[in-house]
Parts: structure tokens; sequence; C-alpha cells
């Protein structure tokens, strides 16, 4: 039963970022949830987690699916080890290419729902520069 | 007196469920920055009496590490081609039975073994620890660059 409620948040979360929501991205973080974007500062609390999302969505169109590797449920706490994979298209010069990250997400039972408490996600290809 | 015996025993619980979970938590601070310093000394050995018995280490722009084969492979090539000098904060820890989180930053310089250039370094990480024979292990671990692109 958590695990399924595990597995629908992270597919709201997908759907979500592909369709670049920050507003629908916020109620799935608890509310002092933390945001770690790579090469970008810490995103702590709802007001900045949103703020975050909303500057990534600025930036970028994802399009990708998220493929669960590993999730281990533990009373109130959880983690999942992911990948995610698609395309995603960088507005300014809109150029469209594969996006390729692998995340790391603890969760925490919050009432009766499981939401996402921290997050963190890295590639795993060097830069292409 | 039942009652009072009660209450007395429930509070001496919540001591002693409380002075365990601070234990865990030092432990596992403890294990931050032996990693810390086993990283600046370049130990792979060292490292790897901090990781468990089936460790993914998720490094940046590298495959994933299963196992602590590849984990000792990973960590050998990392101290071939940097020197690391950081200092590691740490933010949280979150214990729930035999399970834990630590939310961490580091902050230093690396030097790039092949040209001796030394650049600034700042990541994120993220750990899970799993308790392991009584000793807190890194289980699961994915750090990634705080730092934006210059």
């Amino acid at each position: 039963m958590d695990n399924q409620k595990i597995e629908r948040l992270l597919s709201q979360y997908e759907s979500a970022l592909n369709r670049s929501d920050a507003n629908a991205v916020v109620p799935l973080y608890t509310a002092d949830g933390v945001f770690m974007p790579t090469e970008a500062p810490t995103a702590q609390g709802s007001s900045q987690v949103l703020a975050a999302y909303k500057h990534v969505f600025s930036l970028i169109q994802l399009n990708i699916k998220f493929e669960i590797k590993e999730l281990v449920v533990s009373g109130d706490m959880a983690y999942a080890v992911t990948l995610s994979r698609g395309q995603v298209t960088i507005h300014g010069p809109n150029i469209t290419q594969p996006e390729e990250n692998r995340e790391l997400f603890v969760f925490r039972k919050d009432s009766d729902d499981w939401k996402i408490a921290r997050y963190m996600f890295n590639k795993s290809k060097p830069n292409q520069k | 007196m039942k009652l009072f015996t009660n209450v007395v025993m429930g509070l001496l619980l919540l001591v002693g469920v409380s002075v365990q979970a601070t234990g865990d938590e030092e432990q596992i601070k403890s294990q931050i920055m032996k990693y810390e310093s086993a990283l600046n000394k370049s130990d792979v050995n060292s490292v790897l009496e901090l990781y468990g018995m089936n460790p993914i280490f998720m490094p940046q722009g590298s495959p994933a590490q299963i196992g602590r084969d590849q984990v000792r492979k990973a960590y050998e090539g990392v101290f071939k081609a940097i020197k690391l000098n950081i200092k590691f904060s740490v933010y949280e820890i979150e214990v729930l039975g035999s399970t834990a989180w630590a939310r961490t930053s580091s902050a230093g310089k690396t030097k790039i073994n092949a040209t001796g250039t030394i650049v600034n370094e700042g990541n994120n990480e993220l750990f899970i620890f799993k308790k392991e024979k009584d000793s807190w292990k890194i289980h699961r671990y994915l750090f990634s660059t705080n730092r934006t692109k210059p």
C-alpha cells in the first residue's frame, strides 16, 4: 500500500515536470521539503521550492519518464533510487537534446500521504561542454 | 501508585528512545567525519570501511557503482584523478529503525593531479545509511555540485 502510494506520487511528480507546472510540484513536497538541484542553490520549504521549479521551467521543457530502481519503506520514512530518461528542450536557443538523470528521494509519511522530503539528482554521464 | 509507576516507566522509555536516537545520530555524524578524512587522505581502504555490504555510489557524471568492488574501483579512479581538500557540513540526520538519511554539503579545494591545477569544489550530498551488525554504514550515496556554471 505504501509502495503504491509512493509510486503514484512519483508519477504525479513526473507529470508535473513534463507539464512545467511548478504549482503542482509544491504539494508533492512536505512543507519543510528540500530540493537540491545540480548547479543551483538548495531550495528549502514550500516558497523556495516553488521559486526553484519556476526558475527551472523558465529555462527548460522536460519530456522524461521515471523508472524506479529501488523503493524501500521504513516506518514513516522511505527512500527511492530512480532513473529518468527522455528529452529536454532548452528554451533560449530552442535546442532539444537527450536528458538522463538519476535521483535519490527521501519520502516522509505526512498524515496518510507520502510526500517528498528531500530530493537530489545528478547526471550519470560526463557533462557535454 | 501503579499509575505513577507507569508514568515513570513511560518517561524512562521515552528518554531511553531519545538517547538511543541521539546515539545513532552521533554515530552517523562520526561516520561522515571519517568519510571526510578518508577523502582528504585519498584513502580507499578507509572509505570502503564506511560502506555497507551492498552499496550503491552515484557520483556525478559517472554510472552508478553497485557493490563493494565497483565502489572501490570508483574511488581508486577518483583519487588517481584528483586530490581533495574539503570540509563537510552536516545539516540534518534522521534515523528510523535501521535506516537513516543525512543531508550534507561539502566545500573546499580540488587539485587536478594531471595538471596540478587547483579549483574550488562545492557539492550537496544525500546519504542513506543502514545499520549493519550494530554499525551505521553508507548504503546509498549521491552527490552533485551546487556551484553554478561559470
